[in-house]
């Protein structure tokens, strides 16, 4: 007799296995299990709720479809947030193709406007409560450009080198390093509470 | 004063991009030069800050509305593309071991189970999984599920968005 | 000589059946009591409309455990009976009408109209102490409910 899996106590690769064979409630209970980080993931790039819960179902969507080319490699959740930043790259590229670059966008693309911008050292010893440090870097990650936040959220939150970003992002390793470098610096200087305009 | 090559290279040593050679270089720089120790500690302090400090974010729908959601795309997928790569959703485990002439064992218990639910009072009568449902309209789309939990049944109207 | 069936019983047997199917026909298209409530969902504390009301709690409850819109404010609220022979039209707001049609055993068809275009038709079976809700995005991140349900008599 076939003992019925507990799902909620199951682990993924246990979960992943049986959804591979068509069991729709496993695959389910590893929706709602991960739904959280992998829509956080496409709030992060995409800093718009509707078009972030979207894209993740898009890319539940496809990770259903493309599920028994899974093969354990990485984990379940590393292969579902790869398949939703790709999502959102995907949508930021078609974006891009619509946006209106502001100024001040242009300045940070062509580079230099970092060397404006004085050394200061962030306090990682402030005594802020985790929560609120998160908060301001969150706002403060708001403030970047897409292009920027992206490079900065694939290399310092996903790990990637700058080679993978580069692949992703369709762009050279040098615009990688480039726009990683103004992105540290502007969280540098937005975290240690200093607006460009004061130090005009 | 550093040029622009050398502050991405610092920036490649803190990230462990360089070669051994090119690494010892920029160690030697950053020992020697006050300037390039001071953004080499700054970019440093950056990314101490940011690591494991993302906003922990929920998603704002609950899990029966988003999960019917995806269902309901995977269903639409599979009726467009039949003999795709995806695992073709099972149901329950009894399924597949249905024969024809279970089919039609099933069949009269379903007779039987109709006709009895027939005399039964309105309020004793649980919903059916059976429904029906049109969208007319070429802009609007829709898609139905059920809460237990809050003894409702939805149907969802999409309107086509730009 | 064989006994004919008497006429008289013969007679009372078949106004005993008729009268048990009418009762039967009667029960089973039972006219329904029916509430219908157009509802708004907002993240907002406070409804755009200063006159809208909060909606009834047990229905506030139920659409917050479905949905993610912390409020719900009551636009129009309807009662009405719909006999089996007799769809029923209800005006909800300006753009918005709803149709019930009572199919018997407790089902019924119904339909939302949106500017005078039928927008979305659903037949369900309605039970008591359960919702039937038509819903749909609206501006501004907010949400439209058309909440049926039947009344308690």
């Amino acid at each position: 007799m076939s003992r019925k899996l507990d799902y909620p106590a199951a682990e993924d690769p246990v979960l992943v296995k049986g959804a591979q064979k068509g069991d729709m409630q496993a695959f389910e209970e590893l929706v709602a299990r991960h739904r959280d980080k992998i829509y956080a993931r496409a709030f992060s790039m995409m800093r718009n709720e509707e078009e972030a819960t979207d894209l993740s179902q898009e890319a539940w969507v496809k990770a259903w479809q493309r599920l028994k080319q899974f093969q354990g490699e990485a984990s379940f959740v590393t292969w579902m947030t790869r398949i939703v930043i790709n999502l959102c790259l995907d949508q930021l590229r078609r974006q891009k193709r619509l946006r209106a670059e502001s100024i001040e966008q242009l300045d940070e693309e062509l580079g230099g406007v970092e060397r404006q911008m004085p050394i200061v050292t962030p306090n990682p010893t402030e005594r802020l409560e985790r929560g609120e440090l998160r908060q301001r870097i969150d706002k403060a990650l708001g403030q970047l450009s897409y292009e920027h936040r992206t490079v900065l959220i694939l290399h310092e939150f996903e790990d990637l080198e700058y080679k993978e970003i580069a692949k992703r992002m369709e762009c050279s390793i040098g615009t990688v390093m480039s726009r990683l470098f103004y992105a540290r610096r502007k969280m540098a200087v937005l975290l240690a509470g200093l607006k460009r305009e004061e130090l005009r | 004063m550093i040029n622009h090559e050398t502050e991405v290279k610092l920036q490649a040593c803190l990230d462990g991009e360089l070669s051994p050679g090119e690494a010892t270089t920029l160690e030697t720089l950053i020992a020697g030069d006050p300037d390039a120790r001071s953004l080499f500690e700054e970019l440093r302090a950056t990314r101490t800050l940011l690591a494991g400090n993302e906003l922990d974010l929920k998603l704002p729908d609950t899990r029966e509305f988003y999960w019917s959601k995806i269902r309901r795309q995977i269903e639409l997928e599979e009726r467009r593309t039949p003999a795709g790569d995806g695992p073709k959703p099972v149901s329950a485990p009894w399924v597949r071991f249905l024969t024809p002439a279970g089919a039609l064992a099933a069949l009269v218990v379903l007779v039987v189970i109709a006709l009895k639910n027939s005399d039964a009072s309105p309020s004793e009568l649980a919903l059916e999984d059976s429904h029906e449902i049109e969208t007319p309209l070429e802009e609007t789309s829709s898609f139905s599920f059920r809460s237990e939990a809050a003894a409702m049944t939805v149907v969802w109207v999409d309107s086509h968005r730009e | 000589m064989k006994k004919l069936v008497p006429f008289r019983q013969l007679a009372e047997a078949a106004a005993v059946f008729f009268l048990a199917y009418a009762c039967a026909v009667r029960s089973a298209t039972a006219d329904l009591n029916l509430r219908a409530q157009l509802v708004w969902g907002t993240n907002n504390d406070k409804p755009d409309d200063p006159k809208l009301t909060e909606v009834d709690q047990q229905v506030k409850e139920k659409l917050r455990g479905v949905f993610k819109w912390k409020n719900y404010f009551e636009v129009n609220r309807q009662s009405f009976t719909v006999i089996a022979s007799a769809p029923k039209k209800v005006r909800m707001s300006d753009l918005c009408e709803i149709e019930v049609q009572n199919l018997g055993n407790s089902s019924v068809e119904l339909k939302l109209y949106g500017k005078g275009k039928m927008v979305v038709r659903k037949t369900q079976k309605i039970k008591s102490g359960e919702l039937l809700v038509l819903a749909g995005d609206d501006k501004n991140d907010t949400a439209w409910f058309v909440v049926l349900s039947l009344i308690e008599r």
